[in-house]
């Protein structure tokens, strides 16, 4: 039997703002007290590709205390939640596409987005949604592939990164281009019979 | 001074022999030589030579007629590979784009994209070891730093002997020739003398007709006659002001360049002189583009610059209608140009020319007139001078218009990011028109002018 559609992003959205405490918590370290990141992916692989996961695929999720990990696994944990939206764990989900959505995805996007956006910002919570959603290999109701990524493409923080570090590259290299034109105009040119 | 060749020497001409250190030291050392007030050299090393052989090669089989829109094969292919190295090109050429049926599709570049957007055109990989820079202001206003090279510089050299052949005239120069002496006649220039080993090493002057540049002002007659250069170059007044001293030199032809030669002033000069003058149009950021056959029209000069003229989407347009200059290719390893629209009007006219040189022509030629500017004392001001007063500052455009009164007004548009300060250009601006001229310069974030064209010099003076 064909699965039901997923439903709207607004239900989505609600679903990320009634995130219970052990999603929000603070990642435990050692014999500290906290969210224990790697048992919590643990438990969603278990269920969602329906096998227990392997040690190795849980070391990315082990805690060792600094603050860009933190962030990360927040964010790992935040994209546990959604995973767990009963429209997504009641499908067969793609292992690779999970796998690399709580590696990757979350990695890159704690690279340049801090968790507390999730709570502040409307933008990211769309972005985590999008993110899980398309690493599940599924779209929203009445959205095609096209306006799906259309759609990321205007709340992607990484995207918008790479373009803002792609355009501060540019101006580098503009003044750097400029100033050089400027120090040899001031120098000696070379010779030519005519001017202009 | 004694014709050695020193170290300083040889880093400017390291192609220098004695026999042309010895001629170079006649330029200078000369009795009623001028007060030289720089040192330039061509910089040529061995390999350009080689180089620029090969641009004679190529200048003796691929000037040729032209047929249809799309530059030709050589200069396809130079393009086609510069366009993946060239971010700019890169960005904005279609990929797949067949640039011989598509070639009108090709995005035109203009004089605002070298002002703001240098960068995206100097190529990724361009070594920057030989670079050397022009600054100019063209005649649309913008203030750009144009990257060189010495090879670009000394190409003109072969260029003069396509132009100087179609007047009849084969030159050879030696190192104990003066190959050429470019006159000015303005308030400043840069002067200085040096010899060309593209030209066999012959001497080279550029100097300043203004007689307090010289010993006596009987002087400047003196030492161009000792000189007797075999070509002169010059823009119409400082060929004005050579006419004034009624010189007695024998060159074998004027080149005329800068702005546009009025035919009584080409007439008077080939009279006095016994000599043809060649009208020469180049810009600083194009090189040499065209120059006048013995019947007076502009034929297309290089076979490796591609001329085609387009209307304002950038479109070419038939032969024979008028529209703006627009030229590709070139030999600037520094800005390979793609359909540069040079702000500059004629019509294309491919037909052949009775003179048998078979490259296209570009008739009525606009955007070379002289402006008349004055100072406060009622003295000439060449628009050179205001562009060098500006020059220091980081001015993307500026547009200068000398009201009837005399007032000089000035709009000024800066560089993204380099501030200007408009009391300090104010100053400079007094040092050329005097402290008398009512100024008033505004810094602006756009320059306007009718049908978008900006005119950079603008005189109401009668």
């Amino acid at each position: 039997m064909p699965s039901p559609p997923l439903p709207p992003l607004a239900e989505f959205l609600r679903w990320i703002s009634e995130m219970p405490p052990v999603f929000r918590g603070e990642p435990g370290v050692g014999s500290r007290g906290g969210v224990r990141v790697r048992a919590v992916v643990a438990d969603l692989m278990e269920t969602a590709l329906r096998e227990p996961a392997k040690p190795a695929d849980l070391a990315p999720f082990n805690f060792t205390g600094s603050t860009a990990e933190r962030n990360r696994l927040r964010w790992v944990l935040a994209a546990c939640h959604v995973l767990w939206h009963p429209s997504l764990r009641e499908r067969s989900l793609p292992p690779d596409g999970v796998r690399r959505l709580l590696v990757q995805d979350m990695a890159a996007l704690a690279a340049v987005a801090p968790f507390d956006g999730l709570a502040s910002e409307e933008e990211r919570r769309e972005e985590l949604v999008r993110r899980t959603i398309g690493a599940a290999g599924l779209r929203l109701p009445g959205e095609s592939e096209t306006d799906a990524a259309d759609r990321l493409t205007q709340v992607d923080s990484i995207e918008r990164r790479r373009l803002l570090a792609a355009a501060a590259e540019k101006q580098k290299r503009a003044k750097a281009i400029q100033e050089e034109l400027r120090r040899k105009a001031a120098e000696e040119a070379a010779s030519k019979a005519s001017s202009e | 001074m004694s014709a050695r060749i020193t170290a300083e020497l040889k880093r400017r001409n390291p192609l220098i022999t004695a026999a042309a250190a010895k001629t170079l030291h006649r330029i200078k050392e000369h009795p009623d030589a001028p007060r030289f007030n720089g040192e330039l050299g061509d910089r040529l090393v061995k390999a350009d030579l080689a180089a620029l052989d090969r641009l004679r090669e190529g200048l003796a089989t691929g000037r040729r007629a032209r047929r249809g829109f799309a530059p030709p094969p050589e200069v396809l292919a130079a393009l086609a590979a510069a366009i993946p190295r060239v971010g700019r090109f890169r960005n904005t050429v279609p990929r797949g784009l067949d640039l011989a049926k598509d070639w009108a599709d090709v995005p035109t570049t203009s004089r605002e994209d070298l002002a703001f957007s240098m960068h995206e055109l100097i190529p990724d990989d361009a070594d920057f070891a030989r670079l050397i820079v022009h600054p100019t202001s063209g005649t649309t206003g913008h203030a750009v730093f144009v990257p060189h090279h010495p090879v670009a510089g000394s190409a003109y050299l072969p260029l003069f002997e396509v132009a100087l052949a179609s007047h009849g005239i084969r030159l050879s120069p030696r190192a104990a020739d003066v190959g050429t002496v470019q006159v000015h006649a303005q308030s400043f220039t840069l002067t200085y003398a040096t010899v060309h080993a593209a030209w066999g090493n012959s001497g080279y002057a550029k100097v300043n007709l203004k007689a307090a540049e010289w010993p006596k002002p009987e002087s400047r007659g003196r030492w161009l006659e000792a000189m007797a250069p075999l070509t002169m170059t010059g823009n119409p007044s400082a060929y004005a002001a050579l006419l004034e001293l009624g010189t007695r030199i024998r060159p074998r032809a004027f080149f005329s360049t800068a702005f546009a030669l009025a035919p009584a002033l080409a007439k008077r000069l080939a009279a006095a002189f016994n000599a043809p003058v060649i009208d020469w149009y180049s810009s600083i950021e194009t090189g040499p583009v065209a120059f006048t056959c013995p019947r007076g029209d502009f034929h297309v000069l290089p076979h490796d610059l591609h001329v085609e003229v387009v209307d304002a989407r950038g479109l070419p347009v038939p032969s024979g209608n008028p529209g703006e200059i627009c030229v590709s290719g070139g030999r600037n390893p520094f800005l390979p140009l793609l359909r540069y629209r040079t702000g500059d009007r004629a019509r294309l006219e491919t037909k052949p020319c009775a003179c048998g040189d078979p490259m296209p022509r570009l008739l009525g030629l606009e955007g070379r007139a002289p402006v008349l500017l004055r100072a406060a004392d009622g003295s000439p001001v060449a628009s050179v001078d205001v562009s060098r007063a500006l020059r220091d500052f980081s001015i993307a455009q500026h547009a200068l218009v000398q009201r009837a009164g005399g007032a000089v007004e000035l709009d000024v548009r800066p560089l993204p990011d380099w501030p200007l300060d408009a009391a300090r250009i104010e100053k400079a601006l007094r040092g050329v028109f005097g402290a008398k001229t009512k100024l008033r310069v505004r810094v602006v974030k756009r320059i306007d002018g009718p049908g978008g064209k900006v005119a950079a010099f603008r005189s109401e003076l009668k």
